[in-house]
């Protein structure tokens, strides 16, 4: 690939995985961490493209490097501690200033409730990842993560029931 | 009537980045990239630069041969 079809080629799949991959990391732990981490996962598309290692998917190779670069992340910042308290610990550090006005607000705030890693999981599968391809990521069988997702469902329901939200 | 899916959609579109976030880490990257390149030109290119690059791993390598020797793993 010449030069300027590999800048092609990366301007593709920026545009269309870019938005998703930074609203990965903003619900795991808020908007400035997922800036450097979203960016950090995009460098190693170009360098995948730059040596011409272009996946067959290029949906799941960015979200397979984005759960690593995540759990990277934690690993380094919070080393011996649980992962999802450190997460937590990240994400309600940061400010709920992302959070916009208006009547978004009560359904963003159902699911910014809920444990880090029930947000995860919720997060992958509004993006149409199967269980099968989520327990991939995160290195879990799919029957577990049809458990888990269940679950989550269930709590994001209570808190949309909590914030009075019953008509979407 | 209450979907919880539509529900979910809705929850994760309000994390998503503004277009100016958007713009902004583009170009931190062309801009990362760009500093990558010029690093390895600079080598490649410059025949001053490349003598001294060859200067300083022939010391290197000297040394390191010397280290190895005095610790008695080379």
């Amino acid at each position: 690939m010449s030069a300027g079809e590999k800048e092609a080629a990366f301007d593709r799949v920026y545009a269309e995985l870019f938005r998703d991959v930074y609203a990965y990391f903003n619900v795991c732990f808020g908007a400035q961490t997922a800036e450097d981490l979203a960016q950090e996962a995009f460098l190693r598309v170009w360098k995948a493209i730059d040596s011409d290692r272009i996946p067959d998917n290029w949906r799941a190779w960015v979200f397979r490097c984005a759960v690593n670069l995540k759990n990277d992340f934690l690993r380094q910042k919070y080393a011996g501690e649980k992962s999802q308290t450190a997460a937590e610990q990240i994400f309600s550090a940061q400010d709920a200033a992302a959070v916009p006005d208006g009547a978004q607000l009560s359904i963003q705030s159902a699911l910014a409730g809920l444990p880090a890693d029930d947000r995860e999981l919720l997060t992958l599968k509004s993006f149409g990842f199967t269980s099968e391809e989520i327990g991939e990521f995160l290195k879990i069988s799919a029957s577990a993560v049809r458990t888990r997702l269940q679950k989550a469902k269930q709590s994001f329901k209570m808190n949309l029931e909590k914030e009075g939200v019953t008509d979407v | 009537m209450f979907d919880s899916e539509n529900a979910l959609k809705q929850a994760v579109s309000a994390f998503h980045p503004s277009d100016a976030v958007f713009a902004r880490v583009k170009n931190r990257i062309y801009n990362t990239v760009k500093q990558t390149r010029s690093s390895v030109t600079l080598i490649s290119v410059n025949k001053d630069s490349r003598k001294i690059f060859e200067t300083v791993f022939k010391k290197y390598d000297k040394l390191m041969q010397k280290n190895c020797v005095m610790h008695g793993t080379g």
